[in-house]
């Protein structure tokens, strides 16, 4: 019996070391006519498996195992990752201009509640990275590496 | 400009209504109109009315945002869950 257990922890170190590596996954979330905190609770409260508008993407081809645990890993934390990703947005204090070319700031100090977002095309990637944790268990990390904001905004 | 039905979504100003059938917000009774793109007009009083047209192009790196750990049970589950299951190596099987 003692023999089957170390066979069977060997088996399951053996399983998920086959999950370890860095994956990137391409992710874009196209939305119009919106104001800002809408688009804002849409995006960080959104299904990434089953939202129409958003589509996740990985940029390698992946085994079927790999492409389920990581997906999963990116559903699941969602409500941890688009937060973080639309405030570095606003910390960002991007530099936009008017038809006029008049510059202007958008981001914090911003009273968001006047944004108004005929158009606005949000894309990026997540970077998962998975390595062995303590007792054989997986340690994954989620990485932003880039995400660009595009599109038309009223304020 | 049509009647706002009962339990028409209303924006977060509450100036404006959407109209499912022409696919725009209408302003609610006693403010400016949308115009035909669907963008409120500038000009009137409260959130909902817009200033100028803004062209937004914002790149960022936000870096790590979790760090988390996943034992074989729960790296199973959420293979199981997309429909795949971890491949075993040649000569290994599970209890």
């Amino acid at each position: 019996m003692g023999d089957d257990d170390v066979h069977l922890d060997a088996s399951q170190y053996s399983q998920t070391e086959l999950l370890h590596g860095v994956y990137n996954h391409g992710y874009q979330f196209q939305v119009s006519n919106l104001h800002w905190l809408e688009f804002h609770n849409r995006f960080v409260t959104l299904d990434v498996l089953s939202e129409p508008a958003f589509q996740l993407q990985p940029h390698d081809s992946l085994q079927p195992f790999q492409l389920a645990f990581t997906t999963n890993l990116i559903a699941l934390n969602w409500a941890h990752i688009g937060p973080v990703i639309l405030q570095s947005v606003l910390q960002a204090g991007a530099q936009v201009t008017d038809g006029q070319g008049a510059a202007a700031v958008f981001g914090a100090g911003l009273d968001l509640s006047t944004v108004w977002i005929p158009n606005l095309h949000i894309q990026g990637t997540v970077q998962v990275n998975i390595f062995e944790g303590p007792d054989h268990s997986l340690q994954t990390q989620v990485q932003i590496p880039a995400t660009t904001v595009s599109g038309t905004l009223y304020w | 400009m049509p009647d706002m039905p009962e339990g028409a979504q209303r924006s977060p100003d509450g100036y404006y209504w959407w109209d499912e059938s022409a696919q725009t917000w209408q302003p609610v009774d006693g403010h400016q109109a949308a115009t035909s793109d669907g963008v409120p007009d500038e000009g009137g009083d409260g959130a909902g009315q817009q200033g100028t047209e803004r062209t937004a192009m914002i790149s960022v790196e936000p870096g790590v945002v979790l760090d988390q750990i996943y034992s074989h049970d729960e790296v199973v589950a959420m293979v199981e869950q997309g429909g795949a299951a971890l491949p075993l190596h040649e000569g290994e099987a599970l209890a």
